[in-house]
């Protein structure tokens, strides 16, 4: 069994929303990829709710700048949405040549709401 | 925000690949072919508008560069005058003897895309590097 296409293709557009809100350090439209008490748990640690990833957002604000690619998206319908998987990479960007300090896989819960697809709970997971 | 037609979309990610392909092969005519025929590219090369002028720099680009385009993280969305799109670009540069393929830039495309006789085309086309 499948996701409704039109449903794979938001959640597909929520994939790629969070990385350019991460990546532009824009904590209130990352969080907004997040339910209200939505977790984000990176490194074993979990952010939990809005202000709590606005709250990351702020204190990773000096982090050298990347870029979040994502790929190898798999989604499937679960009893409370969907559950996603997917690869990535952070880039590190810099002028001399780009380097690629992590990768790793998404775990990740899916909810439908009134604002659309959200993350209810996303988990990091390196590959080191 | 407002979604566009699932049919919509499918096509439009097609665009955005089909521009890479033509780009990487050296396709001007195909490349151009994204584009509305008063189309705009604008970015660290310059600033190309019409089909000749973008057939001419998507002819030139593969001669001398040998990269590929890599493009993700795609956010289409619906506007008054079609659809707005933005994507990341990894540059690949190719390797050769001397030394192996790498990534030679990053950046972001910032994009407008019209539907004309059924068919998604770039109106405007701005790519910023990352850094």
């Amino acid at each position: 069994m499948a996701l409704a296409a039109a449903d794979h293709l938001a959640i597909e557009a929520l994939y790629a929303r969070y990385s350019h809100a991460v990546d532009q350090g824009d904590g209130p439209a990352w969080a907004a990829c997040f339910t209200p008490e939505g977790v984000f748990s990176s490194f074993g640690r979990d952010h939990e709710g809005r202000a709590a990833i606005v709250a990351l957002a702020e204190s990773t604000r000096h982090r050298p700048p990347g870029r979040h690619w994502v790929s190898n998206i798999v989604l499937e319908p679960t009893d409370f949405g969907a559950r996603g998987s997917a690869y990535l990479a952070w880039l590190h960007i810099t002028k001399s040549p780009v380097t690629l300090p992590t990768t790793g896989f998404y775990d990740d819960e899916v909810v439908r709401t009134a604002e659309g697809w959200l993350f209810r709970r996303r988990t990091f997971i390196s590959d080191l | 925000m407002s979604t566009l037609p699932t049919e919509d979309v499918l096509a439009i990610q097609q665009l955005y690949a089909r521009y890479n392909h033509a780009i990487d092969a050296g396709k001007g005519d195909a490349w151009a072919a994204c584009f509305t025929p008063d189309g705009t590219f604008s970015s660290g090369s310059g600033n190309f508008a019409g089909t000749e002028q973008l057939a001419g720099f998507g002819t030139a680009f593969a001669l001398r560069l040998k990269a590929r385009h890599w493009t993700n993280n795609l956010l289409i969305e619906a506007t008054a005058t079609g659809a707005a799109g933005s994507c990341y670009l990894m540059l690949l540069r190719l390797g050769d003897a001397e030394r192996p393929t790498s990534i030679l830039s990053t950046a972001i495309y910032r994009d407008t895309l019209t539907k004309s006789d059924g068919e998604w085309k770039f109106a405007t086309r701005s790519v910023a590097g990352d850094v």
